[in-house]
């Protein structure tokens, strides 16, 4: 009885002491639309290199330029989001606050796609906001941008990657 | 022998009226002097080097300057102890709007709660956390007066007949991780009390006055992005563009050029919303042309300058919207902002400007100085003033309202 019980208790300790799973964002921000994101978790499973996108200038301390370097919260995710501006696989990030005051607020990691993770496209020669329609859909407001075609896409790879192996707690972007 | 000599200088006299009388003809019937049928180069680099930027009204920090050809007086230490700074709109909207008749500055101040830790996760703030309180003030350049015109405020935009608008916070405090939001407020003089003009709370940001029209972006809940819209008056907001900022405001305040979309540029009238003229920046190609404009950008005669990624942008809307030149600018690393037509070949802005500071783990976004710009886009040449720490921000006391 009482080898079962120190059983128990170490079995309980082992637990307690192991970390739990969750992942890591890591945005390599190079460029507007030709930068690289990649997922790992704590056990060092990774999703590899996934091209992505953010922001439509290089000034980061400005509203709508690309992401300020630095580690951010994930402060939610949402697999169905309704936003007015984006939907369906969102990551909601953490304000920022630039060496110069300047707050960058509203961020996320994102795609172009509906709540429903599906595609709403029309005719060409326009930009959609939940089509993902090619290349310049990677620049953004602000927000890094995964792409959503084709089919299995980096934002899928990303999702499947967090809901196999932990939820994404952080973001890191380096340069 | 005389004769022939006088000949020939009342000769030279009648000419020299002559091109005189015709300049002054040319330049009363289209508004335009000489100088801006001067041709830029279509693609150019801007030199820089330092010396005296110009004449005009400045902030160097929390003190108002006026500047000479080659001096600068202190005017007045403005923002009662808060900095000059504009945290939640940056280049978006102006930081300082001077009055037409310059008898007024209506500004942005703040006042910082939360110590930043750039390098730790989240800069080291949980959700709620107090951030900072933004305000508006007003400097009476005639009484040498400051007065505080609200706590929990920002974004302030005056009009040629001197109504202020700003937005004016549900809450004082700014918060880590909420949405910032509120009214917008608008009184028809310093001196007036301010009527709302918007009866549902948003991120509002107004950016300038075109006539009668208030230009604001309205922030959306998920987006560092807004939509443009025009206020007539209290809930007579017309949207002007969805996903848009605003570039620039025509000389006769009856068109904006706005950015919609990031990549479509619209010449848009304030009026209707119709859209006059549209470019397509995905057209564009070549190394040189722009990914994307900036706003806080200026409208004189035909011509529109803005800086974008690939420097400073020239457009021209004669015969139709299009890039005329872009001009280069490797002595700045994030180009030339807010830049201002004075005439109509020389341009003042500021600019962020030499080495990067680092983060004291390296892992935050590098701060850098800031200084006054000016440049003659004919010279391609620019100068710089003297620089200041990166939150003492140096910039031009203009006014984009028309």
């Amino acid at each position: 009885m009482k080898a079962l019980r120190l059983l128990l208790v170490t079995a309980a300790a082992l637990v307690w002491t192991a970390p739990a799973s969750a992942s890591y964002f890591y945005y390599h921000r190079t460029s507007l639309t030709n930068s690289t994101f990649e997922t790992i978790d704590n056990f060092g499973h990774s999703t590899g290199y996934n091209r992505a996108g953010s922001g439509s200038g290089t000034d980061a301390c400005q509203h709508n330029n690309w992401i300020p370097l630095g580690a951010y919260d994930v402060l939610w995710h949402d697999d169905n989001y309704g936003g007015s501006r984006i939907q369906g696989r969102v990551w909601r990030l953490s304000d920022y606050q630039c060496s110069n005051g300047v707050r960058r607020t509203e961020l996320f990691v994102h795609s172009e796609e509906t709540s429903g993770q599906g595609q709403s496209c029309g005719p060409d020669g326009t930009d959609y906001p939940f089509c993902w329609e090619g290349s310049h859909d990677y620049y953004s407001l602000g927000c890094i941008k995964l792409a959503r075609q084709p089919v299995p896409s980096d934002l899928r790879q990303v999702d499947s990657f967090v809901h196999t192996y932990g939820m994404a707690t952080d973001l890191w972007v380096f340069s | 022998m005389r004769a022939h000599r006088r000949a020939l200088a009342i000769g030279a006299v009648v000419l020299a009226l002559g091109a005189t009388l015709v300049t002054g003809v040319v330049t009363i019937a289209t508004g335009r002097s000489g100088r801006e049928s001067a041709v830029f180069a279509r693609t150019a680099k801007l030199t820089a080097a330092r010396g005296a930027v110009g004449k005009g009204l400045t902030l160097d920090g929390t003190t108002l300057v006026t500047r000479r050809a080659s001096s600068k007086q202190p005017l007045a230490t403005l923002g009662g102890g808060d900095e000059i700074i504009a945290p939640l709109t940056g280049s978006l909207t102006p930081v300082a709007a001077a009055s037409s008749d310059r008898s007024f500055v209506v500004y942005s101040s703040w006042r910082q709660l939360a110590r930043i830790q750039p390098d730790a996760i989240g800069q080291g703030l949980e959700t709620g956390r107090p951030v900072g309180v933004p305000s508006i003030r007003l400097f009476d350049l005639r009484r040498g007066k400051d007065t505080l015109l609200a706590n929990g405020a920002a974004s302030p935009a005056v009009s040629t007949g001197g109504a202020i608008a700003f937005l004016a916070g549900d809450s004082m405090t700014v918060r880590q991780n909420v949405d910032y939001v509120g009214r917008i407020v608008v009184a028809d003089s310093p001196t007036s009390k301010p009527r709302v003009w918007t009866s549902m709370p948003a991120r509002y940001l107004p950016y300038a006055w075109a006539g009668r029209f208030l230009l604001v972006h309205r922030g959306v809940q998920d987006s560092e992005g807004a939509d443009l819209y025009a206020y007539a008056g209290p809930d007579e907001g017309r949207l002007l563009a969805p996903d848009a900022y605003a570039i620039a405001v025509s000389p006769d305040g009856t068109k904006v050029l706005a950015a919609a979309g990031v990549r479509t540029l619209e010449v848009i009238r304030v009026a209707d919303a119709a859209i006059e003229d549209t470019l397509s920046l995905d057209t564009a190609s070549g190394p040189s042309a722009p990914q994307a404009l900036m706003y806080g950008g200026s409208w004189r005669g035909d011509r529109i300058v803005a800086n974008s990624d690939r420097g400073l942008v020239v457009l021209n809307t004669r015969g139709g919207l299009h890039v005329e030149s872009v001009f280069a600018t490797p002595g700045f690393p994030h180009g030339i902002a807010e830049p201002v037509f004075t005439d109509d070949t020389s341009v003042e802005g500021w600019a962020d400007v030499g080495a990067q500071h680092a983060t004291p783990e390296g892992s935050g976004e590098p701060a850098y100085d800031n200084a006054l710009v000016a440049c003659d886009l004919v010279t391609q040449s620019c100068v710089v003033d003297q620089a200041n720490p990166a939150r003492k921000w140096a910039r031009w006391v203009t006014n984009p309202s028309r």
